[in-house]
């Protein structure tokens, strides 16, 4: 995913998540769908909150909160995650 | 259609028909005790010949009514009340909305309910057999348990215990030969009889109770018994339920709540003694 | 009085629902189910004078339904988010654009698959973005392929792989070597936007256009299964303005479909209409040929009637193969005899 990506996640008026031990379970109101999150994608839900963000402004954002290795290794590893968030329409990708 | 039979299970007003007398016969028979219900069917069931002649030439039941699955085999007209169960069961299963249906048996104990979810042969029927004939317990269904969305309730949903090959001789030995079906030999699922649930277990039939344990019971192993966290339950149990999906948000509210609040084990067992006694304690548990 | 037909008077309202007795009401049921016309039922006798037992179960439909309709827009945004990037324009059609719409059909319509119009030019571009993003064929029969590539009107089925949800991708609104010849790509051009929704706004088929596929479907599509609740729809699609309904009947004529809409006007109007409007109707020996096929079920909601529907069955495929074609495989077995 490349650096200047356009992120941006759901609303959370539209999400209900109940936390399960590991698992998040997540109702996604605008789709009627369930998911179940693992670490750490409720956590990178949580952080994108209500604003757009690029891949490279967000992974910035996130090492201020959270421990990410080397600069390289976190963009990729950190692209995945939001592809498979976005692969539930958790997150709109432009 | 020739021969037509209404029959009220919970919260379900079935309406049967059929090309033959046979099965309504013995479908009259084994639900003769069951409260009568005026209210018009809320789910129809077919049982019919799928061509004319086959009405008379080797007769073979057709499964119908309002929900069907396309290419299910007919079965022989021994097996007619099978036939018709297997259609029930089908009704429930892609029609009913009104609750969250899950996979299981349940029996109630002091206005608490106990859910045994499982496949064929886990021994969920057999055990909730075997409680609801004792004082204490009071059978709610063997096949399905329905679960009220708002309120989290589990109501009752008591057909008669379907009873496979080993489990037949076991309530045979304690049960009266009057609350039994016919034997069915043979059937794709091998031997089975059904076990007509008691006068008071169908009295009470509308009465709801607070779900208090969840078990998956697993028949023929060593005994072990591990509790399972609330996310490993969640997916079990969405697994289990034909109509999760379905009841939106009200579904996903009625089950985290269910999950977070009730407790859960899987239980292995070698026999049905030793099954018994595990349940036991764990409900005490459960209480505790 | 059959249920089939008790169905279509409660529909049209021209029967009082206190007049049913529980048996009524059974058969009522059990028919509505098999016309997937249930939670259409419920919703049209939603403050109805009916048995507690009958609300009940109405209470369950009406329910049921906005999840059901949830899911299906959502099915169009995932397409949307896929085939819009790629520069493919999608129109939505049936039971996805009338609930984007919010139609008056649309309250307690089941929605099945998620259908879409796009331009011919578009197909290859829309196909590897649906299999890049998750969808798979459903079928994997080359001879199958290859008929609904040449002679369908639309992409082999796909399905989502993890939502597990179909989308039929067409092209033009009938068969290619059907008698009539629509103009898929006029549809297109005059698409118009939805109000915005939970989702957004979708391009859906001007009302005219929408009306002329509707028709055409009820007509030209298979042996009639499902055209008591294409012609419900129909009805409520048709309460058109003045110049609306002139355009779609112009329209249908260019593209050979006027027989098809007049049809479908007489019988969604001799089913659905007000009994002074339907009195006013004409029906053809044709006309009522299509009613008999259209209402063969009988109080268990069994089909009945089956050399009729066997009869629309083959016309239906007889209606695929143009005149030339037929006229020409008829005279050499003339010959040959």
């Amino acid at each position: 995913m490349p650096a200047e990506t356009q992120l941006r996640a759901v609303s959370g008026n539209d999400l209900l998540r109940v936390e399960l031990d590991a698992l998040t379970a997540i109702y996604d109101r605008r789709s009627c769908q369930t998911h179940l999150l693992g670490e750490p994608l409720p956590d990178i839900l949580n952080a994108l909150g209500d604003r757009e963000w690029t891949l490279a402004a967000f992974a910035d954002h996130l090492s201020l909160h959270f421990d990410l290795s080397a600069a390289d290794d976190a963009l990729a590893v950190l692209g995945e995650r939001l592809g498979e968030l976005a692969a539930l329409g958790l997150v709109s990708v432009r | 259609m020739r021969h037509c039979i209404r029959l009220a299970v919970g919260p379900v007003t079935f309406r049967i028909g059929s090309d033959w007398a046979r099965p309504i016969a013995e479908l009259a028979s084994l639900y003769a005790n069951y409260p009568a219900s005026a209210d018009p069917a809320n789910a129809t069931v077919r049982l019919e010949a799928a061509r004319p002649w086959r009405r008379f030439i080797r007769p073979a039941v057709t499964i119908g009514g309002d929900f069907t699955i396309p290419g299910a085999l007919p079965l022989p007209m021994s097996m007619g009340l099978l036939a018709a169960e297997m259609a029930m069961n089908l009704q429930m299963a892609l029609g009913w909305r009104r609750h969250l249906l899950l996979h299981a048996s349940a029996v109630e104990r002091g206005g608490r309910a106990l859910i045994m979810s499982g496949v064929s042969g886990s021994g969920k029927s057999t055990l909730a057999a075997l409680l609801g004939e004792s004082n204490a317990w009071r059978l709610m269904g063997d096949e399905f348990t329905l679960l009220e969305p708002a309120s989290g309730a589990a109501y009752a949903f008591p057909r008669p215990v379907s009873l496979k090959n080993e489990a037949i001789a076991e309530m045979a030995a304690r049960v009266p030969a009057n609350r039994f079906g016919p034997l069915l030999k043979a059937t794709p699922k091998g031997d089975i009889r059904h076990l007509i649930p008691s006068a008071e277990a169908l009295e009470v039939m509308h009465e709801p109770a607070m779900p208090a344990l969840i078990l998956f019971p697993r028949f023929g192993g060593d005994v072990a018994v591990t509790r399972l966290a609330p996310s490993e339950l969640f997916v079990r149990l969405t697994e289990a339920s034909t109509n999760y999906a379905m009841l939106g948000e009200a579904g996903f509210t009625a089950l985290t709540r269910l999950v977070t609040t009730v407790p859960a084990f899987a239980m292995s067992y070698p026999d049905s003694a030793t099954g018994m006694a595990l349940v036991q304690q764990c409900w005490a548990e459960a209480m505790a | 009085m059959s249920a089939i037909w008790t169905l279509i008077d409660l529909l049209a309202g021209r029967r009082d629902p206190a007049t049913l007795d529980a048996a009524a009401w059974e058969e009522v049921i059990s028919v509505a189910r098999a016309e997937a016309l249930a939670t259409t039922l419920a919703e049209r006798l939603a403050n109805a004078a009916v048995p507690e037992a009958v609300a009940a179960l109405f209470a369950d439909l009406s329910a049921a339904g906005p999840v059901q309709q949830t899911q299906a827009l959502w099915e169009a945004e995932m397409a949307r988010r896929t085939l819009t990037p790629v520069g493919v324009r999608f129109v939505l059609l049936k039971g996805t654009a009338y609930a984007a719409a919010n139609l008056p059909n649309a309250a307690g319509r089941q929605i099945g698959d998620l259908d879409i119009l796009i331009d011919a030019d578009d197909l290859p571009r829309a196909e590897a973005a649906l299999l890049a993003a998750g969808w798979e064929w459903v079928k994997s029969d080359p001879y199958d392929d290859a008929y609904y590539r040449n002679h369908m009107h639309e992409l082999p089925p796909l399905i989502h792989r993890e939502r597990d949800r179909m989308i039929d991708v067409h092209h033009t609104i009938l068969p290619l070597t059907h008698r009539a010849r629509p103009d898929a790509a006029a549809m297109l051009a005059d698409a118009v936007q939805s109000l915005p929704g939970g989702n957004g706004s979708f391009l859906l088929l001007s009302p005219p256009d929408m009306v002329i596929h509707c028709a055409a479907h009820v007509m030209a599509d298979g042996d009639l299964a499902g055209g008591l609740r294409n012609l419900w729809d129909f009805h409520l699609l048709a309460d058109l303005r003045e110049d609306e309904w002139q355009r779609a009947v112009e329209r249908a004529s260019r593209q050979k479909l006027a027989e098809p809409l007049c049809r479908c006007a007489r019988l969604a109007t001799y089913l659905f209409g007000e009994q002074t409007v339907r009195d006013n109707v004409s029906l053809t020996l044709t006309d009522r040929m299509f009613l008999r096929a259209i209402t063969a079920r009988d109080d268990w909601a069994r089909p009945t009637r089956p050399i009729l529907r066997l009869a629309f069955y083959i016309r239906s495929h007889w209606l695929r193969m143009p005149m030339p074609m037929l006229a020409r495989h008829l005279w050499t077995k003339w010959r040959k005899a």
